[in-house]
């Protein structure tokens, strides 16, 4: 019973950490844009894919490919930023929700038409890691700690170094920072290229621990925004908090419920989340 | 001679957000057919103060005060919404002007009058004379967007006096004029005022107040420390080291 | 520049009744499969328009105005298999069923900001997909209910074609109204609108009921006339999709952008759909981004050689946002 119920709680914390790092990316855009990146998820899937096909084509190392994938999706964000992005900045917040909607919905065919709709995985790691009655899977546990690092790595770019401190300038008072000398709409193309990269690496992650297809970028979003809510806006710590939380919650209900309803959980976590404590739980901007 | 029947009655209204005390036991009694001005320098509380008198606050924010009661026409509004305040006959200006922006001016009146008398033709009557009283009759279709902002707060004031408003709370509504316009706005208040309506106006500008107003409140860092007639208002120690730095006047 | 303003008013009005009555005749002189697709342009129309009511007229984008069609869609199935409906009773009912729904949730979410509604709405829409895959007992689960064929493809586009001359000819007159004002004001600047006795969170909660009466009168519809729904069907968010761009495309916020945008995409669509079933998605996507990006008014407000169709200046729902 109760290493049945530690096993569960690993399992979610695992995934978790995982949904953290997808989250982190769409916190960063939102925050320092006040864009919600509709195609977040969908930049997760690229990184997927990237992955899978450097692994398949040329054997190379997903953790290898975590960095191209990285350095790929930070270009292709920041292209993204600089030449479509930018023109919709001062349409206000349903222009941005509308056009990274539409963005989405190109990505997402695009790679069906590109990649084919079917599910593919890379088995790199597999087999599963014990100590006594609990385990946990091997890939998915290497996947959790990656993605931990790879989180902590942002906040301690974001905190401790001064291109982070200029981002966090932008992102808590835009004005402001303009008046400091700051270009701020040089700060939106390198933020939106940061949290399409966190996204891609997350991707990455992914593709080495559970099948993916185009339209796994879908079914991440919700749960990155319930990161986002549940977290509080900005707040990244909130959103590594909040993404264990998501995953636990999730464990939890598809193990002692049963699997639709953890569908379910991320959009009640949503709902409630905004009802109750829109600023989320570790506060942030609502 | 003042019609001393109170309108407006703050007691003791306090306001919390967080670690800030925005209005701190502030008490006023406005009455009927007043020209109160209120002034102080940053962060003294003076839109608080208002947002909490009207009811109306921004999105995400709470509406009821930390402590303290307000009484508006006899009648207990400290915890009620702002559609139900504005009901019950006050109307305001925002301190960032809050015109209808993609809509023509004539609109932006009627929906103001509409809202007060739900019907047609007697709407369209009270649009037309809140128009004419501002003086927009001629900028009626056009699209507020286009205006200055002289011209855009004007239309607010037309907006607000469709609802035949008893109180008329403006803030900063001399806010980026020119002086010129200044001087227009201060007719156009005085004749406001001469209409019967009672008319409560924060401003920055305190220059303009003195010519404007026969009473004069202060605030300063949540608190009131002065209320009375302008000339004394002005020489009171407190309210200078108030502004040091700032300069009243 | 001032047109007489009645013969502008009439004429306007006698458009709008000759653009309806054409449709009275169309089964009259088209094949089945030509009824089928004007049918469901009209149902695409019904989606778009209801999408506008709140988007446009209010400015609170939803991206889960399809659970209102699907629900439309398995109310009437499940009233008409599992109580024993007559089919009308039971579509009638659907649309009740759908107000019931937009006003429990808009209580509660309606009160989010713009961004939040639109993302909660998602959320619900998917919630509610799942939950209907649960609830298998009521709804077939996965595998979705199938209805005998009870109605005949010309009463269900006469019904259709009903449903939209209805919805359209609402959305004229409240714009004519004070209500419609208010929703206007409603969305252009919430807070101010509050401060004029405009009791905002009421008018949201109305409209939002409103569409979605119409939006789940075109499900019941639907599953009518194809007999067969199931939860990835009643739920997919391409209806969502399509509803915005049709709107988006046509004139967010006007009264005839959503059908104009309709007619342009579905016409788009037919060409495309059959031969490119997967490319045209993604031209979907591009088209969103581009109309967002280039032409953010939509076509309708774009056009001043249409200004005179129904697009009153005096601005009576318009906007850009």
């Amino acid at each position: 019973m109760v290493t049945q119920f530690l096993n569960v709680l690993i399992s979610g914390i695992v995934i978790g950490a995982l949904y953290a790092l997808a989250a982190e990316g769409l916190n960063l855009i939102w925050g320092v844009m006040r864009i919600v990146n509709m195609a977040h998820g969908e930049f997760l899937m690229l990184g997927s894919y990237v992955a899978y096909y450097l692994f398949i084509a040329k054997h190379i190392n997903p953790f290898v490919s975590l960095i191209i994938a990285g350095i790929v999706l930070l270009a292709s964000g920041w292209i993204t930023s600089r030449f479509l992005i930018r023109r919709i900045l001062d349409g206000g917040e349903m222009i941005g929700l509308l056009f990274t909607f539409g963005l989405s919905i190109f990505l997402i065919n695009m790679g069906i038409l590109v990649f084919g709709g079917q599910f593919k995985t890379i088995a790199y790691l597999s087999g599963t890691l014990s100590w006594g009655p609990v385990f946990v899977s091997k890939p998915k546990l290497v996947a959790a700690i990656v993605s931990l690092l790879l989180s902590i790595a942002m906040y301690c770019f974001l905190r401790r170094t001064k291109p982070g401190a200029v981002i966090r300038a932008v992102a808590s008072d835009r004005e402001m920072a303009e008046q400091c000398g700051v270009d701020a709409n040089r700060v939106f193309d390198i933020a939106f290229g940061l949290g399409a990269a966190l996204a891609a690496m997350a991707g990455v992650l992914v593709s080495i621990s559970f099948p993916f297809s185009p339209l796994i970028g879908q079914a991440f979003i919700l749960k990155c925004f319930a990161v986002v809510v549940l977290g509080g806006l900005g707040n990244f710590l909130g959103a590594l908090l909040a993404g264990i939380l998501v995953g636990v919650g999730e464990s939890l209900a598809a193990f002692y419920i049963n699997v639709h309803m953890s569908h379910a959980v991320a959009f009640i976590i949503i709902i409630v989340t905004l009802l109750v404590r829109p600023s989320g739980l570790l506060g942030g901007r609502s | 001679m003042t019609n001393r029947n109170p309108l407006l009655i703050v007691k003791d209204l306090t306001k919390r957000f967080g670690g800030v005390i925005a209005n701190n036991r502030i008490s006023l009694t406005v009455y009927e057919r007043e020209l109160v001005g209120i002034i102080g320098p940053n962060g003294a509380g003076k839109t608080t103060l208002f947002n909490m008198i009207s009811g109306v606050v921004p999105k995400g924010s709470s509406r009821a005060p930390t402590n303290g009661q307000i009484i508006f026409r006899g009648v207990d509004i400290t915890k009620k919404p702002g559609y139900k305040i504005a009901k019950l006959g006050l109307a305001r200006t925002f301190q960032v002007v809050r015109v209808f922006e993609n809509l023509v001016v004539w609109d932006n009146v009627l929906i103001g009058a509409l809202a007060r008398l739900g019907k047609g033709r007697a709407a369209e009557q009270m649009a037309e004379e809140a128009m004419a009283v501002v003086g927009l009759e001629k900028a009626k279709h056009k699209v507020v967007r286009e205006l200055t902002l002289a011209e855009k707060k004007r239309v607010e004031l037309a907006r607000a006096l469709a609802v035949r408003p008893t109180l008329l709370l403006l803030d900063e509504i001399l806010a980026g004029m020119i002086p010129s316009e200044v001087k227009d706005m201060l007719t156009l208040i005085e004749a406001l005022h001469q209409r019967g309506i009672t008319i409560v106006i924060v401003e920055h500008n305190v220059e303009a107040l003195l010519s404007l107003v026969k009473r004069l409140v202060v605030l300063d860092r949540g608190e009131k420390i002065a209320d009375g007639p302008p000339s004394k208002v002005v020489q009171s120690q407190r309210v200078i080291s108030a502004y040091l730095g700032e300069g009243i006047c | 520049m001032p047109i007489d303003v009645t013969k502008f008013e009439v004429l306007k009005f006698t458009s709008r009744l000759l653009f309806i009555g054409i449709g009275s005749i169309i089964p009259l002189c088209f094949s089945p499969y030509s009824v089928s697709f004007i049918m469901s342009l009209y149902m695409y129309a019904i989606l778009a328009i209801t999408w506008n009511m709140l988007a446009g007229f209010t400015g609170y984008v939803s991206f889960g105005h399809v659970v209102f069609w699907g629900l439309g869609a398995y109310a009437t199935a499940i009233l008409i298999i599992k109580v024993g409906l007559p089919w009308n009773i039971a579509w009638l009912l659907s649309g009740v069923v759908g107000c019931g729904f937009a006003f429990t949730v808009g209580i509660p979410t309606l009160r989010l900001s713009g961004v939040y509604f639109a993302i909660s709405m998602l959320a619900l829409s998917e919630a509610v997909k799942v939950a209907v895959a649960y609830l298998r007992g009521v709804t077939g689960g996965g595998g979705g209910i199938y209805l005998p064929p009870l109605i005949s493809l010309n009463t269900a586009y006469y019904l259709m074609w009903a449903v939209f001359a209805t919805v359209y000819l609402t959305t004229c007159f409240l714009s004519r109204t004070s209500f419609g004002k208010f929703l206007l004001a409603v969305r252009e600047d919430e807070i101010a609108a509050q401060s004029l006795g405009i009791n905002t969170a009421v008018i949201r909660i109305q409209i939002f009921v409103l569409s979605s009466f119409f939006a789940s009168l075109a499900g019941g519809l639907y599953v009518l006339n194809v007999c067969f729904i199931d939860p990835k069907t009643a739920f997919d968010i391409s209806l969502t999709i399509k509803a915005i761009l049709m709107t988006v495309l046509g004139g967010l916020g006007t009264l005839e952008g959503p059908i104009i945008g309709t007619l342009l995409l579905g016409g788009f669509s037919e060409l495309m759909w059959a031969r490119f079933p997967f490319i045209h998605k993604v031209l979907l996507g591009a088209a969103i981004m581009a109309i967002v990006a280039l032409l953010p008014r939509g076509v309708v407000p774009s056009l001043k050689g249409l200004r005179w169709w129904g697009i009153s200046s005096r601005s009576t729902l318009k906007g850009d946002k």
